[in-house]
């Protein structure tokens, strides 16, 4: 049996790799990232509040997500929304959770001091879910 | 103190005694002799935060607050999967482990957001885990 938070975060990847268009790759947090296919999402945040609830956890699980897309193509910005909305919905359809609620979103911005230009944007997702102490 | 060091006794030895279940190269080190080259490994960093009352009998409650540090190299295939499965590990060995009797409750406090470690060689993910402790002990 693998981590609660875990099966959450490759649910989602699973979620937008599997049913997003336009989604080249699907990273987590401490994987080798190539900045060569593009647009790309990376999964990670990771934060948990913890709140005992009878013999359970409540846990309030942070989860973001970030998307890096080519810097040039600034008239791609509608094209880069439509993503963004794609994988929200599907962030939105993960199961085994209480709820979903976006808490914080960054907007596009370019990164500087590269050799390639990249616009990169965030958003994070507050999960609730209960999970067994100790499993 | 006793309570304190019962805390981190229990702690220290609940994570050592299964270096070989929790996977390779998993040691329990204090923070100060931290070796990175011994990756993935579990820093017991012990945080203690005190709320005493006296009660008519004698007894002083604290409130102990231990991090356990995971930190998870980016040599390994799927890092997060490896973070995950030592965070599962821990958490486990501390609820179930046989705990000394001034240890009255305890509970996990939650987790710190996944940090990337982009200065080293390889990456490093990191993660800090929080747990507090309600000990009771007679007042002296």
């Amino acid at each position: 049996m693998i981590h609660p938070t875990l099966v959450i975060l490759k649910q989602a990847a699973d979620l937008i790799r599997n049913n997003t268009d336009g989604i080249k790759q699907t990273f987590f947090l401490g994987d080798n990232k190539q900045y060569s296919d593009l647009p790309q999402v990376t999964i990670g945040g990771g934060e948990e509040e913890i709140e005992p609830y009878h013999n359970k956890y409540i846990v309030n699980l942070s989860l973001r997500l970030t998307w890096h897309f080519v810097g040039n193509e600034t008239d791609n910005l509608e094209k880069f929304n439509q993503i963004m909305a794609d994988c929200d919905s599907k962030i939105k359809s993960i199961v085994g959770v209480h709820s979903i609620n976006e808490s914080e979103a960054t907007p596009i911005t370019r990164i500087e001091g590269i050799e390639i230009a990249l616009l990169t944007c965030s958003k994070t997702y507050s999960v609730k879910y209960i999970r067994s102490r100790g499993f | 103190m006793t309570a304190k060091n019962d805390v981190l006794k229990f702690v220290v030895e609940s994570l050592h005694m299964a270096i070989e279940h929790v996977g390779p190269n998993v040691f329990s080190y204090d923070f100060d002799t931290f070796t990175p080259g011994l990756l993935p490994y579990v820093i017991v960093k012990i945080e203690e935060a005190e709320a005493s009352e006296s009660s008519t009998f004698r007894k002083v409650y604290r409130n102990i607050g231990v991090s356990v540090g995971i930190h998870v190299s980016s040599l390994y295939d799927d890092a997060i999967e490896v973070l995950y499965a030592v965070r599962k590990s821990v958490s486990t060995l501390i609820e179930n482990g046989a705990k000394p009797a001034t240890i009255i409750d305890f509970n996990e406090l939650g987790a710190s957001e996944i940090e990337e470690d982009l200065t080293t060689e390889r990456s490093l993910l990191i993660q800090t885990i929080g747990f507090n402790f309600l000990t009771r002990e007679t007042d002296h």
